[in-house]
């Protein structure tokens, strides 16, 4: 098992290195000069430009600017914004418990709605519930996160009128309230997906030997589902859910766009447009190591529900 | 004699759609009596395993139906049984092994709590009593250190282990009626005698009565007290084993009795059956067994022998049945059979 995270560590954090280093050097081959942008559209003399260049680093050779960059990251510093003039850790942390409740709220109603349906539509397979749980996961699927999210406000906001249609809300109750057609929409996008996955891990389960045993026991059928089938099923689950979780990303930046919110999803968009590097590094960076500390906890789930990942041996 | 504690009176299970169905159990009558080990054999397809799961309701419907027939346990029609009431029976008044102890075994829950959860289903023990309960039931079965295997997950055990672990799980609840459903066919050798052993010391000791099904006639002759022969769906032999390995009256008993192995008789070569078992969607015409009988006449392919009484408990459905016609066919049987 500590083997198996060690090995899952080896693996990711030279991945979190690649794909940080692919966004450092991409972001700069996007046509548009930051200090331009940065001054905005008044008129600067050449020799101010050079003198932002230069407190920006950007006068430098990209080489240099990646050596420094990375000798930054490593001692922990993500740098400052340069439209901010604020440190990008600030600004991070400053949006996160937005994003982190929205993915998180949208997670969980993603698997609220996907695993019951996915385990009805598995014990019923075949069948007109089946058949009714797959168009839905078809039908959800396939439409854009923005357009499931303005039917959703559309019906719910401007039409019935129970939901706010913009913004984050201030204190609990009624964040909780503002969040929730967001979350919803990014909700039903993700359970899309896990009924898919949950349906089909069940059918295979399901049709397991050991299933038979647990009937000739006299088990109630809904043990038989939930003890016996679901435990088995959950291994393909949980893998699915991690995976998705860079779906849930994106999924974050488009619907804090759809709804006007400002998590770090908005962030990363105004800083992409603004070319503010640092910014768009810093927040690469520490998805990265967020979605490797998910990979960690997917192993360590693993471990928890098979035995016999936890105690290595024939499959 | 006295009552049946199973009688199956005609069952037919067949599969898939109206059009083109799989007989797969297609007129099977059996008595199975209390204290009694009766085998059913037949080659792979013939609807053995069909008809054990019909018997504790766990033929999946569909694709499966059943057609006709009636399962009476103990008086009650098991066919009519609410599901409520069934539950209540499988792994209580009747139970049921399995042929592979690796795949039929949860492997994510330890064997003790597979075994502990049978428990607390029938006899309503708290969690305490039903680990106490699992530990003298591993003793009983022959599993050494039980407390050591309790917690020991399925790929930690060996197969002998496993099916142990099934038999205890089996046996928690004394039922009357335990049926294997070929349980020693995935074992070594040894281990399967090992298995049987152990299995046919706990029938004597429990009096329960054993549906034991399997396709090696070496397994009914060291087991069984009565054998039931099926062919395509249905019993198309039936009798005591000492009877029946003297005194094969269907042609199908005689192919299988010679394609055993003889290594007491060193110049006969087993013969395996020629041909292959009917494809039970399409079912030959008159006996089932026609196109691959050595002893076929006319009316073999035109009718469909019923089972007629050919000695003391013994029946046979083939239309030669008593007559010198089969008992010439096989010769070397006579006398020199397994027993
Ligand atoms: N769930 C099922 N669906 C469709 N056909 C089945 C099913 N179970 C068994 N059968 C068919 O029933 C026939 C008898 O099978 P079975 O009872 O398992 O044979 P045996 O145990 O004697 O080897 C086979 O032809 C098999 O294809
Ligand atoms: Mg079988």
């Amino acid at each position: 098992m500590a083997r198996l995270i060690v090995t899952r560590l080896l693996t990711l954090i030279p991945l979190m290195f690649v794909i940080t280093s692919i966004v450092f050097f991409m972001v700069r081959f996007v046509p548009g000069d930051p200090a331009r942008i940065m001054v905005g559209g008044q008129r600067i003399s050449e020799q101010n430009l050079a003198n932002i260049r230069k407190a920006y680093r950007l006068d430098q050779p990209l080489v240099t600017q990646y050596r420094l960059w990375l000798g930054d990251i490593l001692s922990g510093n993500l740098g400052r914004s340069y439209r901010q003039r604020t440190e990008v850790s600030t600004l991070i942390l400053e949006r996160l418990p937005l994003t982190a409740k929205l993915a998180g709220f949208s997670f969980l109603l993603s698997l609220l709605i996907a695993v019951p349906l996915g385990i009805v539509a598995a014990v019923h397979r075949n069948t007109w519930v089946d058949v009714a749980a797959t168009m839905f996961a078809v039908l959800v699927a396939s439409s854009p996160v923005f357009f499931t999210g303005i039917l959703l406000l559309l019906l719910f906001s401007f039409r019935l009128g129970w939901l706010p249609a913009l913004g984050a809300g201030e204190g609990g109750w009624d964040q909780v309230r503002h969040l929730l057609l967001p979350s919803l929409t990014l909700g039903l996008s993700l359970a899309a997906i896990t009924t898919r996955i949950t349906r089909s891990s069940m059918v295979e389960a399901l049709t397991q030997d050991y299933i038979e045993t647990a009937r000739a026991k006299g088990l109630p059928t809904r043990t038989v589902i939930m003890k016996h089938a679901f435990r088995n099923a959950l291994v393909p689950i949980i893998t699915v859910s991690g995976l998705l979780f860079g779906f849930l990303i994106v999924g974050t930046v488009l619907v804090e766009q759809t709804f006007g919110l400002g998590g770090l999803g908005s962030l990363l968009i105004d800083a992409v447009q603004m070319r503010d590097y640092p910014v768009v590094q810093g927040a690469t960076v520490f998805i990265a190591g967020i979605f490797i500390l998910i990979n960690l906890v997917v192993d360590i789930l693993y471990g928890i529900i098979d035995p016999r990942v936890r105690y290595g041996g024939q499959g | 004699m006295n009552d049946p504690l199973l009688r199956i009176e005609d069952l037919r299970v067949w599969f898939g759609t109206r059009t083109n169905d799989v007989r797969a159990v297609n007129g099977v009558d059996l008595d199975i009596h209390p204290g009694e080990v009766v085998g059913l054999v037949g080659e792979s397809g013939s609807g053995k395993s069909v008809t054990a799961r019909a018997i504790m309701r766990l033929v999946p419907m569909p694709p499966g139906r059943l057609v006709s027939g009636r399962i009476l346990f103990d008086g009650i029609d098991l066919t009519a049984l609410p599901e409520g009431e069934m539950e209540g029976l499988r792994g209580g008044r009747i139970a049921m092994i399995f042929q592979d102890p690796m795949t039929f075994l949860n492997p994510l829950i330890t064997a003790g709590d597979q075994v502990a959860e049978a428990i607390r289903r029938h006899q309503g023990l708290d969690r305490r009593a039903a680990r106490a309960e699992v530990i003298n039931l591993f003793r009983k079965v022959g599993i050494p250190s039980p407390e050591l295997r309790y917690r020991a997950y399925p790929h930690q055990l060996s197969g002998g282990l496993r099916q142990r672990v099934m038999i205890a799980m089996a046996l928690s609840s004394r039922p009357e009626l335990l049926i294997a459903d070929e349980p020693t066919t995935a074992l070594d050798v040894t281990i399967q005698a090992q298995i049987l052993t152990l299995l046919r010391e706990l029938q004597q000791e429990s009096g329960m009565s054993i549906l034991l099904i399997t396709h090696d006639l070496g397994v009914v002759a060291e087991m069984c007290d009565r054998v039931a022969v099926m062919y395509a769906g249905r019993i198309v032999e039936q009798a005591p084993i000492d009877e029946l390995f003297d005194r094969p009256e269907h042609p199908y008993t005689i192919g299988l009795m010679n394609a055993i192995p003889r290594p007491d008789l060193p110049g006969k070569a087993p013969q395996p059956i020629e041909g292959a078992p009917p494809d039970m969607a399409h079912p030959p015409t008159g006996c089932p067994f026609h196109p691959r009988c050595m002893f076929r006449e006319a009316i073999c392919v035109t009718d469909d022998p019923s089972m007629i009484g050919v000695g003391a408990d013994h029946q046979s459905a083939c239309h030669f049945a008593g007559t010198d016609r089969i008992r010439v066919g096989a010769p070397e049987l006579i006398g020199s059979a397994q027993r």
